[in-house]
């Protein structure tokens, strides 16, 4: 009997074994997707979402691995060195872009190629239910005559380049603080005049009424919000926005690119990815290899103007 | 209360129910294995509730965040190795009862404790929850300094032998939190071009690394004392009524700082349980007993980082800000369900909300009848050869510190701070203020310097705030009483 399993086992592996190079070059084995903030974030969500949605094309098991730390570059320089087999492959978000405009990775954007988007995240403006600004403009016109307090994520947050950004546009100073955390809590007790936030953070407190999102910078109305006008409606549009997707590191064979493309287009169509994208206020928004380069090219010379306008890119910061 | 009863029936259904015995399990387990940690059991936990329905998955959640707290005190107290940053402080006189052969009355007053600090938060969060979250609104940048610095000035209390080697590794310990990106202007300190140091010394790793390391080279150099035996008969292990009685004002005024240092982000479980430590300390008839071998100072960590659990979930369900990880990843797990925390989750999902209080007691329940259980096995550890266990403490060590962010930097990290800590106990330097600093370091350079932005450099806002200034009056209080105390026992001494 256990020989006959013995036999039966080893017939087995050789069946699998000569099988596997004949079905397909690439993929053959799992792919490791790693995520470069911590798990329950927006990043994790959407990106174990879609990674799921794709298995189903791709044919082999997309492993999403966490790699997080100092604003996702512990990951971006992880995807940077791994073997460009197409085995290991990146969730990236625009922190890459503020990541190496800002010098805290030591390459530029060029140094990963770049598969498809799949994700845009907004970043509203949000004061309290008692605040006297009931709008973007209301706020921008007192922002004018005195300065405002204004919080983000952090100094080189993306929704602090955002704020910044839109002040650079519609002429207005204010004073940032780096909230990190505390970012809700901190808007609440009534320590800053209004927050630069991703819409999920406080997506509950604004159907609450506890707090109101003037505007969003998002390429359009999201559904879970659809009153809230868009900075591009005030005329003060940063062109850029968060985004989320694959990238791959430099040098995987085209044949990779091409699978995960294939099984990335369609997992951007899936019920369960758009559900998703619903519940946490985001927007599935598809680009392949065919323009994706050239459209994270264009968002980094955007942010990289932000980002050397306010003197983030010098390693030591320099006095206002 | 009907909303109670029908939220306890949810909870009870077989599959949450399963999910709760499953939780809490391995949130001891997680916490009571030196090495791992109740982080790691939650961040490897959490895929897995994305397919699960929303009852079930706060479940198996809660009961790992409620068994973590109850696990960590295990290992604290029978080998010196705390489970999770809530319980390095049960260590203090968790560890010493241990030696006098005294590891039953132990756990069983930490389970007890636990047990009733959780109650407590609980309590609050059933009844005053909104009128709670509202309150904790009141603690911004400068509030939060100062209760910090409170916590820094109580470091001195682990001065055993010499002041001046308490300092020491306290200030090593500050000097550690300032490298990697600082966290106010996202500048790169200390980090010699290494992109992997930006992420700083994680607390995790270090705490592993500066407990455990220590005790697995005194082990394999067979210079361990091993523990007396004890009955483990449950009839033994049940404190006495007379000993819970007794406990009663270091419970009560645990589970209050607990709660109310779990409602407010950022500040996390160390803090609570250090501060309990220090008022019940403080409050004792005979302070100088403590960190010998006392009850209260098993009791008072437990309770207070139990009672953060509930803490920490009353602005996560009220306002959808979470108060420390574990939280953080609940709100996930709900968002992902579509259930958006926050004030009008009571009213549109109250039946939900009320299951989430449910699966709370049960999972209180199950903890403690699973911790007391557990006991006979539990202390089986201290009977395994030590060439067998530390080998084992070791690589548990390595895979903790390694799955906490899938990270090689972090094991290096934990083996370097082990090294560091062994080094330190030879030399007679505690390490308790050594990690403690590395926790506490960056919440209150973090808010110190947010508090000066928002004052544009006056540093009266920490003068002003009311809050801030009673924390502020604490621990300059609590600096004269330490010096005063050792200058009137070295006149004492001196003349003799």
């Amino acid at each position: 009997m256990k020989k006959f399993l013995l036999v039966f086992a080893l017939a087995f592996f050789v069946a699998a074994v000569s099988v596997a190079p004949a079905s397909a070059a690439y993929p053959t084995k799992p792919v490791e997707m790693t995520i470069t903030f911590k798990p329950g974030g927006a990043a994790d969500i959407s990106g174990r979402t879609v990674a799921k949605a794709a298995e189903k094309v791709f044919g082999q098991p997309i492993v999403a691995v966490n790699r997080p730390g100092a604003g996702g570059t512990i990951g971006f320089a992880y995807v940077k060195t791994a073997p460009p087999t197409g085995y290991k492959i990146g969730w990236l978000s625009a922190s890459i872009l503020t990541g190496t405009t800002m010098g805290k990775l030591p390459y530029d954007y060029r140094a990963w190629d770049y598969v498809s988007r799949l994700v845009f995240e907004g970043t509203a403006i949000v004061v309290r239910a008692d605040s006297p600004y009931k709008s973007l403009p209301e706020l921008v016109k007192a922002a004018k005559s005195k300065t405002l307090k204004i919080g983000s994520a952090g100094a080189g947050s993306f929704t602090r380049l955002t704020a910044s950004a839109l002040a650079q546009k519609a002429g207005f100073k204010f004073r940032h603080i780096p909230l990190g955390k505390r970012r809700v809590p901190s808007l609440l007790g009534g320590e800053v005049d209004a927050i630069s936030v991703h819409p999920p953070e406080v997506l509950a407190l604004h159907k609450a009424g506890k707090v109101r999102m003037l505007a969003v910078s998002f390429p359009k109305r999201h559904p879970a919000y659809p009153k809230v006008p868009l900075f591009s409606e005030h005329g003060w549009d940063v062109g850029f926005y968060q985004f989320r997707g694959l990238h791959v590191p430099k040098g995987t064979p085209k044949e990779a690119v091409q699978a995960l493309h294939k099984a990335f287009e369609v997992a951007a169509k899936d019920p369960k990815v758009l559900a998703t994208a619903e519940k946490r206020g985001f927007l599935v928004s598809y680009m392949g290899p065919d323009k994706f380069p050239a459209f994270v090219a264009k968002q980094n010379a955007l942010i990289k103007e932000v980002v050397v306008s306010l003197g983030l890119d010098k390693k030591k910061k320099m006095k206002k | 209360m009907d909303l109670l009863v029908d939220g306890l029936i949810q909870a009870l259904a077989w599959k949450p129910l399963l999910f709760a015995v499953l939780g809490s399990f391995l949130g001891i387990v997680f916490a009571a294995i030196p090495g791992l940690t109740v982080s790691m059991g939650i961040i490897l936990l959490l895929p897995f509730t994305f397919h699960m329905a929303s009852v079930t998955s706060m479940s198996l959640l809660v009961g790992v965040f409620v068994g973590g707290m109850t696990g960590g005190s295990i290992s604290s107290i029978l080998l010196n190795i705390p489970g999770n940053p809530a319980a390095i402080v049960t260590s203090l006189d968790g560890h010493p009862l241990a030696r006098q052969g005294r590891a039953g009355v132990a756990l069983g007053v930490a389970f007890f404790s636990s047990f009733l600090g959780g109650l407590f938060s609980l309590v609050c969060l059933i009844t005053i929850a909104p009128q709670l979250a509202e309150f904790a609104l009141n603690f911004g940048a400068p509030e939060l300094a100062s209760l910090v610095l409170l916590g820094l000035c109580l470091i001195c209390g682990f001065a055993q032998t010499s002041m001046s080697k308490a300092l020491i590794s306290g200030l090593l310990g500050l000097s550690f939190s300032t490298v990697g990106m600082d966290p106010i202007d996202s500048i790169p300190r200390f980090t010699f071009s290494v992109v992997q140091i930006q992420q700083g010394v994680s607390f995790l790793p270090v705490m592993i690394g500066l407990f455990a390391v220590p005790e697995i080279i005194s082990g394999m150099r067979g210079s361990v004392v091993s523990l007396p035996d004890f009955s483990t008969r449950l009839r033994d292990l049940l404190p006495s009524p007379g000993t819970l009685a007794g406990l009663w004002k270091t419970l009560a005024q645990s589970s209050l700082i607990g709660t109310t240092i779990g409602l407010l982000p950022g500040t996390g479980s160390a803090v609570a349980a250090l501060l309990s430590y220090n008022t019940a300390q403080r409050r004792s008839p005979e302070p100088e007993s403590f960190g010998k071998g006392k009850l209260e100072g098993v009791s008072a960590p437990e309770a207070a980082n139990s009672a953060m659990t509930g803490g920490a979930m009353i602005p996560m369900l009220t306002l959808g800000i979470p108060g420390d990880p574990v939280t953080a990843v609940m709100l996930g797990a709900l968002t992902i369900q579509g259930l958006a925390p926050g004030p009008l989750l009571f009213e549109s999902h109250g039946g939900f909300v009320f299951s989430i209080f449910g699966s709370f007691f049960i999972a209180l329940f199950l903890t403690i009848v699973i911790a007391l259980l557990g006991i006979r096995l539990f202390v089986q550890v201290l009977r395994v050869p030590p060439g067998l266990l530390f080998p084992s403490i070791a690589v548990f060590c390595v895979i903790g510190a390694f799955a906490l962010q899938n990270s090689f930097f972090d094991v290096f990290l934990m083996i370097g701070f082990g090294l560091l800590g062994y080094f330190m106990q030879k030399f007679d330097y505690p390490i308790m203020p050594l990690l403690l600093a590395i926790i506490l370091g960056p919440v209150f350079e973090k808010n110190a310097r947010m508090s000066l932005i928002l004052s544009d450099g006056d540093p009266g806002i920490f003068f002003r705030k009311p809050i801030s200034l009673v924390f502020l009056a604490l621990a300059l209080l609590y600096l004269v009483s330490v010096f005063l105390k050792r200058t009137s026992f070295l006149n004492r001494r001196g003349p003799a």
